[in-house]
């Protein structure tokens, strides 16, 4: 399977929230735990921003809007992953197209002048599970 | 997604960069709470509302009116556009709330000073300049607009003199406590909730209540700030049976409230979650956030009666005046 992949997606959102979705086991106690019952949420999301698959990333911006931050699944991650930040790190990521002529300078130090989306190598990557 | 969280997400950061709340409301609404306690303006200590239960009946006001479109509340804004909203306050056209709604959700503020006088805390007010603290904005992801308000409520709180905050909501003791210190070197205000104030000084009532009650922890309460035992043992203190459901403490459900802005369906379904495991411990239920108790009550289709937290302590004075002079 080809998709786009952005190598510099983790690194930009690590940057600015110290997002520490690397830590994330994959175990699914979160997703088991939630209150909404959100299945890409947090592992999976967090999964694809690791590797830099941010088409799959912004194809799942209700789920990120959605979360409670209520933070049932942090209190219970056995990584100590802290879910409800890398969540609130992806809404700030989103939230650049918003904010896109005020901040134009510090998203384009990272993704150049274009879209983020166009900005990485296609090259083939292992689905996500 | 029903709506254009894009647009609606720049409204609301509009607000609080221009406005100093994502959803502006009269001065009057903010301060009416006041009249007639003869609060200090300022001090070295101020009870602090952040809005929180001043804005709950105005949310509802709107709610009613998105009904009609069938969307959510901050869809009847963001469907208005955020240009003309950065002229004009366009949330102040939209949705009034009853006048009996905003004196039940003013009532908290007063319950909690008077909670304080009854423990004897001295404290003031900052009246208009109790600002909204940020909270939804924050949860959003904004975290720049958000920044830039704490410091200009930071600096508002040097101007009075303040060192320590009372605040009566787990969002608003969240952002001044956990959060603002983050974006102020050398942040010195020391905060707390009421429900922690009056639990140091050993709160007790005048008079012993009977009955029993369902707690309903708040997220941000419990998870986020560790406050867990204080309400329980203020109300076990009144002589109030305290019963826990099978979701408490650390481990609470939420209320869905955090949904309701962009998508209520998934609130209110959340909601009759909770709602169920509350009613199989208790007919009477006990919150303490204005979020829960709104999206609570919402959902309750008759099975469990809430009640704020504060109302319960009340209940528990002798049926005096308030006097704080």
């Amino acid at each position: 399977m080809v998709v786009g992949v952005n190598p510099r997606l983790a690194e930009y959102i690590d940057a600015s929230t110290g997002f520490d979705a690397d830590a994330c086991m994959n175990c699914g106690v979160c997703t088991a735990i939630c209150p909404l019952g959100m299945e890409h949420l947090p592992r999976e999301l967090f999964r694809y921003v690791v590797l830099g698959l941010d088409e799959e990333v912004r194809a799942h911006q209700e789920a990120v809007y959605s979360c409670l931050l209520c933070k049932l699944c942090e209190v219970n991650c056995p990584a100590g992953v802290h879910i409800t930040e890398n969540v609130r790190a992806l809404r700030h990521y989103f939230n650049q197209e918003i904010f896109r002529s005020k901040r134009a300078s510090q998203v384009g130090s990272w993704f150049g002048p274009q879209n983020s989306r166009d900005s990485g190598p296609r090259i083939n990557a292992p689905a996500v599970p | 997604m029903p709506i254009s969280t894009k647009d609606t997400i720049g409204i609301l950061a509009d607000n609080l960069e221009k406005r100093r709340s994502v959803l502006p409301i009269p001065t009057t609404a903010v301060t009416h709470w006041t009249e007639g306690l003869h609060l200090p303006r300022g001090g070295p200590t101020v009870l602090y509302t952040g809005q929180m239960y001043q804005l709950i009946p105005y949310i509802e006001a709107l709610v009613a009116e998105e009904k009609k479109l069938g969307d959510s509340w901050m869809a009847s804004l963001s469907g208005i556009g955020r240009a003309l909203n950065r002229g004009i306050n366009l949330a102040g056209f939209m949705g009034h709330p009853k006048a009996e709604d905003r004196a039940r959700y003013e009532q908290i503020p007063r319950n909690v000073a008077r909670l304080l006088n009854q423990a004897e805390v001295a404290f003031g007010s900052l009246y208009e300049d109790d600002w909204y603290s940020g909270a939804l904005l924050y949860d959003l992801g904004e975290d720049e607009v958000v920044a830039d308000h704490a410091r200009k409520v930071y600096a508002m709180f040097q101007r009075y003199k303040v060192e320590r905050v009372i605040t009566m909501d787990p969002h608003t003791t969240n952002m001044l406590r956990s959060v603002y210190p983050r974006w102020i070197p050398n942040y010195s205000l020391k905060v707390q909730s009421y429900l922690e104030v009056l639990a140091e000084r050993g709160f007790v009532g005048d008079r012993v209540l009977s009955a029993t009650v369902a707690i309903h922890d708040s997220c941000v309460y419990a998870r986020y700030e560790g406050v867990i035992e204080e309400p329980r043992s203020l109300l076990k203190g009144l002589g109030l049976e305290v019963k826990e459901p099978p979701h408490a403490r650390t481990q609470t459900w939420c209320c869905g409230g955090p949904a309701e802005s962009l998508f209520p369906d998934k609130a209110e379904a959340t909601a009759k979650r909770r709602v169920e495991e509350l009613a199989q411990v208790a007919s009477l239920g006990v919150t303490m956030c204005p979020i829960c108790w709104v999206n609570l009550e919402k959902a309750t289709d008759g099975r469990i009666h809430f009640q704020d937290i504060s109302e319960w302590l009340c209940s528990s004075l002798m049926d005096v005046p308030l006097t704080l002079e």
